[in-house]
């Protein structure tokens, strides 16, 4: 298995430092596997030296506790994650597709309070007709269109002028049609005024 | 330092780093202290140094030669002795009956190789216990190429005559 000239030969070159990591192994090899020849087996307890020192080993563990790794800070990161969010939202909140309410554009005219008797039974119809239609639109952002001038945005487009001249059409037509409404209300409430008195002047001639 | 560069680089070879601590100090507390020291020190390198290191063994390596040879220099433990009498002294010191026990043969050689100078010693740990290349052995202890293998057959020899002497001793 080893042969004594080539195993002699490697143990000049190994004392004269010349010998590479393979050729030092096979020595370690030779020295510890039990057949070494009489005339090389002073130098055994040598190479066994070797072989124990490297099975040497750390008993006592290193302090893990101390290598931990480090507790990850995600504070910084939750603070971003929650301002990107934010703005996120923001920035969906201003360029959402809104759903234009006809009726919330017009602002209705209400009747100026000289013209309209205090106790007239007819309720701000506007108002409440306006509520009844179901919009998509909350109501601030209802207000704030309503606030908005039919014609203060200089950018829209034919369509947008066609739809808008549409929607102020029917508004008008509506507005028309709930002034008649008002104006009918006020004639039946004077009606019933004259009724009231009516019935009155009889009870006090039976009375 | 990344944990993951840690666990599969550096702790591995605390056993490693241990035997050579050992063989600097002499010492097994202290070099139990270094390796802990060193796994310390590592661990918590900066994330911009940890990325110049390229080879992580040589450069635990260095810290535990460093650190091992300021505990020795501090406590005044170095366990090195003058070459030119070493034989001599140890020969007188053997009787043949103790030298024919085998245990006690290995238990001197250590001694030996532990009176070996300081670069010797530790050239001779590196090649001949760690098994690292000629170049790993110079980049660990910051020496040349040149000086690694004039050191590693200075002490090849060293450890031979000591033998040799020794057998010489035990047949008379």
């Amino acid at each position: 298995m080893f042969q004594l000239k080539h195993i002699e030969a490697l143990l000049e070159k190994y004392w004269e430092g010349e010998t590479s990591l393979e050729e030092e192994r096979l020595l370690k090899a030779y020295f510890a596997s039990g057949e070494v020849d009489a005339g090389l087996r002073s130098f055994t307890p040598f190479f066994q030296v070797l072989k124990d020192e490297q099975a040497v080993q750390l008993l006592k563990k290193p302090v893990i506790a101390d290598l931990r790794p480090q507790q990850y800070n995600w504070k910084p990161w939750l603070a971003a994650a929650s301002v990107a969010l934010l703005l996120a939202a923001g920035f969906w909140w201003i360029h959402r597709p809104v759903t234009i309410d006809p009726y919330a554009v017009q602002p209705i005219e209400t009747p100026a309070p000289a013209t309209q008797p205090e106790t007239t039974a007819v309720p701000e119809t506007p108002q409440v007709a306006m509520e009844t239609p179901a919009s998509p639109v909350s109501s601030a952002k209802r207000k704030m269109i309503a606030r908005q001038k039919p014609n203060a945005s200089p950018q829209l487009n034919e369509e947008e002028e066609k739809a808008m001249e549409e929607i102020k059409a029917a508004l008008a037509l509506v507005s028309s049609k709930l002034k008649k409404g008002r104006q009918e209300a006020v004639k039946g409430t004077e009606h019933l005024d004259n009724m009231d008195r009516v019935f009155k002047k009889k009870k006090e001639g039976e009375g | 330092m990344n944990w993951t560069i840690f666990h599969e680089q550096v702790f591995p070879i605390r056993h490693k780093l241990y035997r050579f601590a050992l063989r600097i100090t002499g010492s097994v507390h202290e070099a139990e202290d270094v390796v802990q020291e060193v796994l310390e020190k590592v661990w918590k390198s900066s994330p911009d140094h940890s990325e110049t290191v390229q080879n992580w063994e040589a450069w635990c390596m260095t810290l535990t030669r460093n650190r091992s040879l300021d505990k020795t220099r501090s406590q005044s433990l170095r366990r090195t002795a003058p070459l030119d009498n070493l034989s001599e002294r140890r020969t007188d010191n053997i009787s043949p009956a103790d030298a024919a026990e085998n245990s006690d043969l290995t238990e001197n050689i250590k001694k030996m190789m532990q009176q070996l100078p300081e670069k010797q010693r530790l050239v001779m740990h590196l090649r001949d216990i760690e098994e690292l290349t000629y170049e790993e052995v110079a980049e660990t202890l910051g020496i040349t190429l040149d000086q690694v293998k004039i050191n590693l057959h200075r002490a090849r020899k060293t450890m031979r005559t000591m033998i040799i002497e020794r057998e010489k001793v035990i047949r008379s």
